[in-house]
């Protein structure tokens, strides 16, 4: 593959959802790769248009371009882009190396393991520390037994930090497709699908030819700032109404993301709110713990989730007490009849 | 230290940091790695710096210290002014290591490091 239509598949593999004018994917391809010639670009784009790999429509004097879902090669190009930027990785972080091959002999014996991301891999590394995000076929208790013990194996023997996402592409799909703000959507837009980048690719194109518009984002929301205007609405969202606020129409944050903003305010109060949101409703656990583990929660998400066990006892909450316990988490305890009185005024125990 | 660049990014105001232990000896190119990162610093420095390490979560082990406290030992009060400047292209940081004088090297770790001649253990 030519360095130029390596350069274009990466951005707008980056962008999806957000198509790009030729300027505007020139500018992008600038800032990811730091050299971008318009004319290049230009050029091999109407070549791939020509193929059938690339969409070029006209929107008044500029060319949008984007990637042609419906081409039975697009899936090759796109596989054969990841293992380019996979090999690039492991050129310039060797440490990485290790990391991967040994993925490789371990995930190979899971049949329920469909393809592995390293997010933001070269970033992650300085810091001594991976994030992986794993999709899966299917997730039960083995299935997240078997991982867990893989995790753990995998952390110690390469002496790394690991963060890791499990998800079925149910619900990859489900995030990567919803208006609600999430972390999904920009962690993808950095990542470098180390195994199996073909069954990845393979199920984002699928999802597109159905019509599902996935929409992928540069920068995510940093659950640290969001603004106190947002939180009121999304806990009102949430079912937890706090009187004295008016919870005006404002941007929509997933609910764990939102958990996790309130976990970081350090505010009682607020932290208080989080069995209450999460006893309602869906909540996605794994994602939960992840983000608890990513930004340094999991101790404080623990003893409130011990506490919301204990008044209401579920399957899911264990479970997840269960992952951050075999995180070696340290508990931060939580006020366990505080937390009962909230869960009774906000009517989720009797 | 790639990993000072990525703090150096969080970083909004100057700070100094001064590395003691095997940082310092990594820094000073007396020893090739070290397993864990031990600074000290002034206390707002410090404050600073951990802030930005809950931020971060890097996967070492990080020690800082306030004001000259280093393994439950407290330096004298010119340990700032004599820390050995380190040129980096940090923009937040000023990066120093702890002057030989004050490091405390154990017997182990002088002999894998041969410098057990240079390094001697000084009391203020």
């Amino acid at each position: 593959m030519d360095e130029t239509t390596f350069r274009i598949l990466d951005t707008l593999s980056r962008q999806l959802g957000r198509p790009l004018s030729i300027l505007e994917l020139t500018r992008k391809i600038q800032q990811f790769h730091h050299t971008a010639y318009y004319a290049n670009i230009y050029e091999k784009l109407r070549n791939l248009a020509a193929r059938g790999i690339i969409t070029l429509e006209k929107a008044g004097r500029s060319s949008i371009a984007g990637l042609n879902f419906g081409d039975y090669f697009l899936l090759d190009l796109l596989t054969e882009m990841e293992l380019t930027k996979k090999r690039r990785v492991l050129e310039r972080r060797p440490e990485l190396r290790m990391l991967c091959a040994d993925i490789d002999v371990r995930f190979k014996e899971l049949p329920f393991t469909q393809s592995i991301s390293l997010i933001r891999p070269e970033r992650n590394i300085r810091l001594n520390k991976a994030e992986l995000l794993i999709l899966l076929q299917r997730q039960g208790s083995d299935e997240r037994c078997r991982l867990r013990g893989i995790m753990e194996t995998l952390q110690r023997a390469h002496n790394i930090r690991i963060d890791y996402l499990p998800l079925t592409t149910t619900e990859l799909l489900e995030l990567l497709s919803s208006a609600e703000e999430n972390p999904l959507k920009e962690m993808l837009s950095s990542s470098v699908c180390v195994f199996s980048p073909q069954a990845f690719w393979s199920e984002m194109l699928e999802a597109e030819r159905k019509g599902l518009r996935i929409r992928l984002e540069e920068v995510g929301t940093d659950p640290r700032k969001v603004p106190e205007n947002e939180l009121v609405y999304n806990l009102a969202r949430f079912g937890y109404k706090e009187f004295g606020t008016e919870a005006k129409q404002s941007r929509e944050i997933l609910k764990e993301l939102l958990a996790t903003s309130l976990l970081l305010s350090r505010d009682v109060r607020r932290i208080e709110a989080v069995p209450v949101i999460l006893a309602k409703g869906r909540t996605r656990w794994d994602l939960l713990v992840f983000l608890a583990q990513k930004y340094g929660t999991a101790g404080r998400l623990l003893g409130l989730l011990r506490a919301l066990n204990h008044a209401k006892p579920t399957k899911e909450v264990s479970e997840a007490i269960a992952a951050l316990e075999s995180m070696n988490v340290k508990e931060v305890k939580a006020e366990e009849k505080s937390i009962e009185d909230r869960l009774r005024l906000y009517n989720v125990i009797g | 230290m790639e990993f000072l660049e990525e703090i150096d990014k969080e970083l909004s105001s100057k700070i100094t940091l001064v590395a003691a232990g095997g940082t310092a000896m990594t820094l000073l190119d007396v020893k090739p790695s070290t397993i864990d990162m031990d600074f000290t610093g002034p206390a707002d420095s410090t404050r600073e710096l951990n802030a930005v390490l809950e931020i971060l979560q890097p996967g070492f082990r990080f020690d800082c210290w306030p004001d000259g406290m280093v393994f439950s030992q407290t330096l004298p009060d010119d340990y700032l002014r004599k820390g050995i400047p380190i040129e980096t292209a940090l923009k937040h940081i000023e990066l120093r290591a702890l002057h030989t004088r004050y490091q405390r090297v154990s017997h182990w770790k002088a002999r894998s490091t041969n410098c057990f001649a240079s390094f001697s253990m000084q009391t203020p």
